[in-house]
């Protein structure tokens, strides 16, 4: 045999062995200290484990050494050599490290060292027979635990990596018909998946969320197979369309110098990796202004009209021209002042909005975010102890334990013997959020006082005047702001509360088309026809936010646009090597009658082309990322940023505009190697070389 | 005889290396006739690729000018010349040149596609069968032997049917039997399709057997002879 081959059934062993090796690291990490603090307290597993785990890594020892000696035999420089040797020494110098970390392990459990190093069935009887701890210092194992699964992470994936580059060794065909098969596996994988499991998981369900992150795996690998298989084809097709475009796509599918090859691979993953990355921050940060959005559209109104200083008197007829406009979808009337909120434990500011239970569905999401309590319950507050049942904001409304049970019974009980005046002289409700909640530590029936700046004239000056009210709601809007500022009563009582009868602050307004919504302000103010009356619209409302988050965007595009950037130089130097490389056919082509431009032409596709196919693939993985993020859902620390999950809104013309840049990007930097080929000289360039 | 087919008036080329000039070619004057045979010899450095060049509109002489049946070439904007170079001249180098991506039949297609998507893929056939490689069509210049490269070469010069062909040394870096079968394919053209060839060669054997051989020496035209000989017997040229 003329090349020698050490890859044999021994390196291959070795390479399976490496990559199952990565999959139990990683499943192990998955599952994390949790388990293993639980199999340390079941012996028999536990010892089980550290044989099984001792005696594969000594066979692995045995295994690289057999292979080194193997490898040793073959002459220097003899194809794959090399390779074989760095792996036999990695899966060696692995398997030592795995055996001693594991051998650390046990003695950090406290397990006898003779069951450590032997691996055996009498060590195991010995160990079985000496198992007799109880007292393991859990306290030491993790941190243990987590060093040796990143050594072994660290050496396994070394030998994994070899291993992928055995895989060239392989014969060209072997591996054509391992594609193929692969390819066939692939497909019906991708029909079965998509017949079977769901696309987005159900909330809360592991189950679920397993088979649509395998959906979407397997349909990604399909995605990017289906790729590479419609490279070929596409060029092809592409060669069709004319003399330049079918050069150029000769010159990218010729087999080039390695360097080349390097560096025209390198700048392809440098635009999709900088694409990739800059859709995906897109997106994110679109998801937090798509959430913000519906946040502020929910809680508030898409148009308020109020006046600057006053409150507005005879409000009644407004409000009916406003209901009349086309496109408006509901209206209504809201006085709002700020106020103290008292609770037994503790006090807090709030704004304070009387509103008009009938009609305020209409416009806000009010009755939809109340986690507690009804809306009703403002109109009718009687109702509130009748139904009452005290829950918490954090608690569950349905008694689970039999202490929740009896407390529950308990509570019934306190409801129902109250007294009869104090059900006659019901107070007032009040809704508030869920964190003005939590501070005052309310739940709905609670009693509070509201302290309003509006008083009476008392003998030592005015006096704030003060009124009980009864918790007959809790909501929560996902806006810590709303959640903790604000408060809601019925509108009459707020009239009479803060002596404005009769008056109103403004009336909020729901229109058809958010998006619109400012050029509706602006026919609304005419319709009405009251110089006195703003009218303003959401986004002018909020103006500071969105105009911040505009900026942080358009920052955030800048910063990652010179990823872009910096890629299109990887670009650029791929196409001066190119032209460098074909310099002499450039000169044929010339001698046999290319103008400077169609050469110019020639350079600038092949720049196209390695642009469109970094972009592709940028986008491709920004689209699954995004996607993947957008179904499966990050989760974020609530405590911390008041959302649940990482928001992300895929935008297509986002998808469009990240794409448009890549490619014009890679446009300019294709321009002057591309100038540069067509001035080569064919004189110079057909000089016997 | 009517207008001569290219005629060189006091060309001259002066090349500037590191700041000294160095005059390859010291004002030449030649005229060739339309279906003639010229050969140009003579010793290394004698300025005899620089000529070739020039007539070929590769590149651009110093003084004097070229004319093409009474047309200057040497004033032509560089896609003209382009063109001109495309559908009037056909060049067969030494090393070949052939496109290494392309097949024996993409090659000899090439001038065609570059002149606008003209595939003339049954000309290029056709001139591929003439030069016996009608076997070889799919096949990429790095499976052809030597011998068939030169003959690729040589059918991709002829595809626009151009006047003249140039060429430098086809038979340079070819065994003598290989060397012959493409002289001979040479004559063979030239008989049959009245082309113009003017070659550069170092073969005395081959210039021998020329009908005009121009001799040069030191950038000049040393002499200049017709032979009447080994055509006469083969049959005048259209």
């Amino acid at each position: 045999m003329s090349q020698p081959r050490p890859l044999g059934v021994w390196t291959a062993v070795l390479c399976g062995f490496g990559v199952l090796h990565v999959v139990a690291v990683l499943v192990l990490g998955a599952t994390s200290t949790q388990w293993f603090q639980a199999t340390i307290g079941n012996d028999l597993l536990w010892v089980r484990l550290a044989i099984a785990w001792t005696t594969t890594q000594l066979t692995l020892m045995l295994l690289s050494a057999a292979v080194l000696q193997r490898a040793a035999r073959l002459p220097r420089g003899a194809r794959g050599r090399a390779r074989t040797v760095g792996l036999a020494i990695t899966a060696g110098l692995h398997a030592v490290i795995s055996t001693a970390s594991v051998g650390v392990l046990l003695w950090a459990a406290r397990v006898s060292v003779g069951h450590v190093l032997g691996g055996t069935i009498p060590s195991l009887l010995f160990g079985l027979t000496h198992l007799a701890y109880s007292d393991v210092d859990l306290a030491w194992v993790p941190t243990l635990y987590h060093t040796a699964t990143t050594l072994q992470g660290v050496t396994a994936a070394l030998i994994v990596t070899l291993s992928m580059s055995c895989w060239f060794l392989v014969p060209a065909k072997r591996r054509q018909r391992f594609w193929w098969g692969f390819d066939a596996a692939l497909v019906l994988a991708f029909l079965a998946v998509s017949f079977l499991f769901p696309l987005s998981p159900t909330d809360g369900d592991d189950a679920s969320l397993a088979r649509a992150v395998v959906r979407v795996g397997i349909t990604t690998v399909f995605a990017v197979r289906l790729a590479l298989r419609m490279v070929g084809p596409l060029l092809s097709m592409f060669e069709r369309i004319g003399f330049r475009s079918m050069v150029a796509a000769r010159h990218l599918r010729a087999k080039k110098t390695g360097f080349l090859a390097a560096s025209g691979t390198l700048s392809i993953l440098a635009v999709a990796v900088s694409s990739c990355m800059l859709i995906s921050v897109l997106s994110v940060m679109g998801g937090f202004r798509a959430d913000l959005k519906k946040k502020i559209l929910g809680n508030r109104a898409h148009i308020v009209v109020d006046k600057a200083f006053e409150e507005l008197d005879d409000w009644q007829p407004l409000l009916e021209r406003t209901r009349q406009t086309k496109g408006v979808v509901g209206a209504t009337p809201f006085l709002q002042v700020e106020v103290m909120v008292s609770s037994l434990s503790n006090r807090a500011g709030a704004i304070l909005r009387g509103i008009d239970p009938a009609t305020v569905s209409e416009v806000t999401e009010l009755a939809h975010n109340l986690t507690h309590g009804k809306l009703e319950y403002l109109q009718h507050p009687e109702r509130i102890l009748d139904s009452s049942i005290h829950t918490s904001p954090a608690g569950s409304t349905t008694p689970t334990g039999p202490l929740d049970a009896m407390i529950h019974d308990a509570e019934r009980a306190a409801a129902k013997g109250l007294p009869n005046e104090a059900k006659e002289d019901a107070m007032p409700g009040l809704i508030v959020g869920q964190e003005l909640a939590r501070a005052l530590r309310l739940v709905v029936g609670d009693r509070v006082t509201v302290v309003s700046p509006r008083g009476d004239l008392g003998p030592t000056g005015p006096i704030p005047k003060t009124r009980p009210f009864r918790i007959a709601g809790i909501f929560y809007s996902g806006m810590y702001e709303y959640d903790m500022k604000h408060a809601y009563i019925d509108l009459s009582v707020a009239q009479r509360f803060l002596r404005a009868e009769g008056r109103i602050s403004g009336i909020e307004v729901k229109v058809k088309d958010v998006e619109r919504a400012a050029a509706l302000a602006a026919e609304l103010a005419s319709t009405i026809g009251q110089d006195e009356l703003r009218v303003r619209d959401w986004k002018t409302m909020n103006q500071q936010l969105f105009g911040a988050l505009a900026l942080e965007k358009l920052a955030m595009f800048i910063t990652l646009g010179i990823a872009i950037l910096i890629a299109g130089f990887s670009v650029f130097g791929t196409l001066t090597l190119l032209v460098q490389e074909k310099r002499r056919e450039v000169g044929i082509l010339k001698a046999m009658g290319t103008s400077a431009r169609g050469v110019i032409r020639i350079f600038v596709i092949e720049g196209l082309l390695i642009g469109a196919a970094g972009s592709l693939m940028g986008l491709g993985l920004g689209f699954v990322l995004t996607f993947a993020a957008e179904h499966f859902g990050i989760r974020m620390n609530p405590e911390v940023y008041y959302i649940d999950k990482l928001p992300v809104h895929l935008d297509p013309t986002e998808f469009a505009m990240v794409g448009a840049a890549t490619v014009v990007v890679c446009l300019a930097a294709t321009l002057f190697p591309a100038y540069q080929a067509s001035r080569v000289r064919p004189v110079d360039a057909l000089r016997y070389d | 005889m009517s207008d001569p087919l290219v005629t060189v008036q006091n060309v001259t080329k002066t090349f500037e290396h590191e700041g000294r000039s160095l005059e390859v070619l010291k004002g030449i004057d030649l005229e060739v006739d339309c279906g003639e045979m010229v050969t140009i010899v003579g010793p290394s450095g004698a300025g005899k690729s620089t000529l070739l060049h020039l007539i070929g509109t590769l590149d651009l002489p110093t003084e004097g000018k070229i004319l093409y049946d009474g047309r200057d070439v040497t004033r032509l904007g560089s896609s003209d010349l382009a063109e001109f170079r495309n559908r009037s001249i056909g060049f067969v180098f030494q090393f070949h040149h052939l496109l290494p991506e392309f097949t024996a039949l993409e090659n000899v297609m090439m001038p065609g596609l570059i002149q606008g998507g003209r595939r003339l893929e049954n000309r290029a056939r056709k001139l591929l069968d003439e030069v016996g490689l009608s076997e070889r069509l799919t096949h990429r210049p790095g499976e052809l032997s030597g011998g068939e490269q030169q003959r690729v070469a040589l059918a991709r010069a002829l595809l626009m049917e151009p006047k003249l062909v140039l060429a430098d040394e086809p038979t340079g870096n070819l065994d003598s039997q290989t060397s012959d079968a493409v002289q001979s394919l040479i004559f063979d053209l030239n008989r049959r399709h009245g082309i113009t060839f003017l070659i550069v060669t170092h073969s005395r054997d081959f210039a021998a057997m020329m009908p005009r051989e121009v001799s040069m020496k030191d950038g000049r035209i040393d002499s200049d002879v017709r032979r009447a000989q080994p055509l006469e017997t083969q049959g005048k040229p259209t």
